[in-house]
């Protein structure tokens, strides 16, 4: 057991290893991400180039560390402004008995429609640009945080430390945001390292879709979406920045899931 | 039962408004004029204004609103602005693609994610539960449209298993539309796979640890019957609601899926709709997607209900 718990340790150190050397690798990558070399375009990975270049000459490795991280801030930015609205709707909704009903149905309607799907449709009406990617995504998974935190807030309501606070003449404000908060934070937390992962996930699809960041953005995902055209005679230019969403979103799941098994105490009192 | 059953359509109603409120926003968002779109550059301010009187979109937004939840309670979802097709004929007309390669991939992700998530669940900690766990993870980890580039490039166009994209000409017999969605399948059903591989597992160890499969090892009996017989039909109930809510939101997915493999299914449509600004059609789809979910997810909790006797007392 207590092997067990080191090794998983040792992963859940190496996932963040790897996310911070993906932040970090656009400093030591080297080659300019936007040199154009027509000459050596669409060459296979060799020791100069070490993914190869695309259709323009440019370096794969040096694109795939760029993108990695304008994918990241991007799926930071997403679990940010999900989690603002997400815990303003869940704390109220879970806190305010009269608007609990309308506050869960609110949440329940977003939740029927696929996370992709309402994306692609808020992205339709905002128009594409990387500010309206981070509002369309945070607004798709807020209500994950949503559900999660209500749940948690509901629990915490019949605490008996809260009912000392109301006793003792706190208002509501302060219940929730001195009170309540700090307590669903941990609930917080593990959701939003899932919904960082379904982000970076869900945003590439967008991109790939033609309905994300503009194409100009080097993301991974627009790097993806370009190379549709020639992948099959050049797979490298889709195979690498494919791996690393792969990566990046296998090592947030590896912390999720040991958030949420390491804050399983806190977690089993708030159900 | 009558009265969770009236509870629960109370509240499907209020979320479907909701939903509908939430579609229409958007689709009043989405800039551009749609008479404009249609008619193109050349058309004068005349003829703009005379469409826009035929679609009444000359008329206040509260109006407008009324109209399409009038339509929508008539199951009306109004005319593709580019198709020149009502958009439930235009979203029939691909339904069965898209329908076929659902439950294709439902198949698919069943008949791995199950015994494996058995498996894994049956001896905990043991060879395949560490084996389960690592698929699990890496497999909710791949993006969906570069696992499917992939499957192209290797299995398609390098060794010419299977075609590269479509579903075959209009007389395709079902052999070679199967032989076309088999790609699209495994790549739809791989998140599908790993939940319910997932969910299998963790209802198995649930279930493993009850007293009853106690005493029957201590009957005696070999470890195939009790898995079988005695921890398997309980440990599949959990299982079953997520094959439908899974299924559900399957339809979202297709979006990617159909786009990758050239398929002209309802998740192309939405595409096309998006790119054209073809308002009519995302409305219609989005609307039609939300009410199956809803629906679905009605139907699960009902048979759950139906199905657990435990469940069955406590109808709010």
């Amino acid at each position: 057991m207590i092997r067990d718990l080191l090794e998983r340790r040792k992963l859940v150190l190496l996932a963040i290893l790897l996310l911070a050397a993906m932040l970090a690798a656009s400093w030591f990558s080297g080659a300019d991400p936007q040199r154009i070399n027509i000459v050596q375009r669409l060459k296979p990975p060799s020791f100069v180039n070490l993914f190869g270049t695309d259709d323009f000459g440019r370096d794969v490795f040096a694109r795939v560390a760029h993108g990695a991280r304008m994918s990241l801030l991007i799926g930071l930015l997403v679990t940010i402004v999900a989690s603002l609205i997400g815990a303003a709707l869940g704390l109220l909704a879970g806190f305010f008995r009269r608007l609990d009903a309308a506050l869960s149905r609110v949440l329940d309607a977003l939740m029927s429609f696929p996370d992709i799907l309402l994306a692609i449709a808020l992205m339709a009406a905002f128009g594409p640009s990387l500010f309206n990617v981070v509002l369309a995504l945070g607004l798709a998974y807020s209500p994950r945080i949503g559900r999660v935190v209500r749940a948690g807030t509901l629990a915490l309501r019949q605490a008996p430390y809260i009912e000392a606070a109301t006793a003792m003449g706190a208002s509501s404000l302060r219940l929730l945001v001195v009170h309540v908060l700090p307590n669903v934070m941990p609930l917080l937390l593990v959701q939003g390292t899932f919904v960082f992962a379904f982000a970076l996930l869900t945003e590439s699809a967008l991109s790939f879709l033609g309905t994300g960041v503009p194409p100009e953005v080097p993301t991974l995902g627009n790097m993806i979406a370009s190379s549709q055209l020639y992948f099959r005679s050049a797979a490298w230019t889709m195979l690498f920045p494919g791996a690393a969403i792969a990566l990046a979103v296998l090592s947030l799941q590896v912390i999720g899931d040991w958030l949420r098994d390491t804050l399983d105490p806190i977690l089993r009192n708030v159900r | 039962m009558f009265r969770a059953v009236s509870n629960r359509l109370g509240s499907i109603a209020t979320v479907m408004f909701i939903v509908a409120t939430v579609v229409f926003v958007i689709s009043r968002v989405i800039p551009g004029d749609p008479a404009s779109v249609v008619l193109g550059a050349a058309a004068t301010q005349d003829e703009i204004a005379r469409l826009r009187i035929d679609w009444g979109l000359d008329k206040p937004l509260i109006v407008q609103y009324v109209a399409f939840l009038g339509q929508l309670i008539r199951l009306d979802f109004g005319t593709s602005l580019f198709l020149g097709q009502p958009v439930a004929a235009a979203m029939l007309e691909r339904a069965e693609l898209t329908i076929s390669l659902c439950i294709l991939a439902t198949l698919i992700s069943v008949l791995f994610g199950m015994p494996l998530g058995i498996l894994a669940g049956a001896r905990r900690d043991g060879l395949f539960d560490r084996l389960g766990s690592a698929l699990a993870i890496l497999g909710a980890s791949l993006p969906s449209f570069w696992v499917g580039l992939i499957l192209i490039r290797f299995l398609a166009v390098d060794l010419g298993w299977f075609p590269v994209s479509g579903w075959g000409g209009p007389e395709a017999g079902w052999a070679e539309r199967l032989h076309h969605l088999i790609l699209p399948g495994v790549v739809l059903s791989l998140p599908n796979a790993v939940l319910l591989l997932r969910i299998t597992r963790t209802s198995m160890i649930d279930v493993m640890s009850q007293d009853y499969i106690r005493t029957a090892r201590a009957k005696g009996l070999g470890p195939s019957v009790v898995i079988l017989r005695h921890a398997l039909r309980n440990a599949l109930l959990p299982v079953v609601t997520v094959i439908g809510l899974t299924a559900a939101l399957m339809i979202g997915r297709t979006v990617v899926t159909e786009t990758v493999f050239g398929l002209p299914g309802i998740g192309n449509l939405v595409v096309q709709a998006v790119l054209r600004r073809d308002y009519p059609v995302l409305q219609g789809v989005l609307m039609t997607v939300a009410g199956l979910y809803v629906v679905i997810n009605l139907i699960v909790d009902l048979l759950y209900r139906w199905i657990d006797p435990r469940v069955r007392g406590s109808l709010q």
